[in-house]
């Protein structure tokens, strides 16, 4: 029913089929590289220690030149 | 299985999803499965916030007992109580013995890439009142939670969005969202005066 449809806040998500490399990870992919937690990744957000940015659906992701700040690689 | 007050989480679905269609349901379930790992841990970590009590608190994880020294910063810190025990690490109130001083301090699985790049403990509040450190600790944790929640619905609504267009997907978020900050907001209410209370106890218990 057309009628019900709102109107989609993310019409790339399916339909950028040429998207870049990821340059980004999640937050739960964030954790897994770092062998921390997605608690202790948003802590580490939440006090500055690294920059965040988010993608269309206000998910936060990390570029992956903020995470290699985390593990010293950035330095 | 995972459970909350007693109903398993179908039971919670249910109550969600009451007045949804079929295809809204199916869009509900495939969208709060993508985050169930995380909505675990944040009920967990919620548990725990709420536990917050001397009666209720455990004695450190097998391999990191109370009165375990930390050396950091010049000081040879001795771990008091664990505030909070996150999957891959534990968060201790810790006392300096050589002076009236107390550290909030997170340990890190010692092989993990974060922490061969930053030692395996960090200090993350410090100070000479265990209460206020404990407060701080608490409200910092709440905010996490908080941030948590909005970062697990965005990811459902991501999942909804792209998967299922035609089935209502902001009627299905907007389920997913109260479940997940209702979690939250029950936490707040409850901890922090538990926090300040189970600090007061501890502090006149230390005999500072």
């Amino acid at each position: 029913m057309i009628a019900n449809r709102e109107p989609n806040p993310f019409p790339s998500l399916a339909e950028d089929a040429t998207a870049p490399v990821q340059e980004s990870v999640t937050v739960n992919e964030a954790a897994q590289l770092l062998g921390v937690d997605s608690f202790t990744v948003l802590s580490l957000i939440q006090r500055g220690k690294v920059i965040p940015s988010r993608a269309l659906s206000g998910e936060i992701t990390l570029a992956r030149s903020e995470l290699a700040k985390l593990t010293g690689k950035g330095r | 299985m995972l459970k909350r007050k007693g109903q398993i989480v179908e039971d919670v679905a249910s109550e969600a999803t009451a007045g949804f269609t079929h295809g809204e349901r199916r869009a509900y379930r495939t969208a709060f499965e993508t985050i169930q790992p995380e909505f675990e841990q944040l009920t967990e970590l919620k548990k725990q916030m709420m536990g917050l009590r001397p009666h209720a608190l455990q004695p450190g994880a097998d391999s990191f007992g109370m009165g375990t020294v930390l050396a950091m910063a010049g000081v040879e810190w001795h771990s008091q109580i664990r505030l909070l025990k996150t999957p891959a690490s534990e968060i201790f109130l810790c006392r300096n013995p050589l002076a009236p001083t107390f550290a909030v301090i997170q340990r890190f699985q010692a092989d993990s890439p974060y922490a061969q790049a930053n030692g395996n403990a960090e200090i993350l509040l410090r100070g000479d009142d265990a209460s206020q450190l404990v407060r701080e600790f608490a409200a910092a944790a709440r905010h996490t939670l908080r941030f948590m929640a909005s970062n697990l619905v965005a990811g459902a609504q991501r999942v909804a969005w792209e998967q299922f267009p035609e089935q209502n997907p902001g009627k299905v978020v907007r389920a997913i969202s109260e479940r997940c900050h209702r979690l939250v907001r029950i936490c707040e209410l409850l901890t922090e005066r538990e926090s300040v209370d189970q600090a007061n106890r501890h502090v006149r218990g230390m005999g500072v």
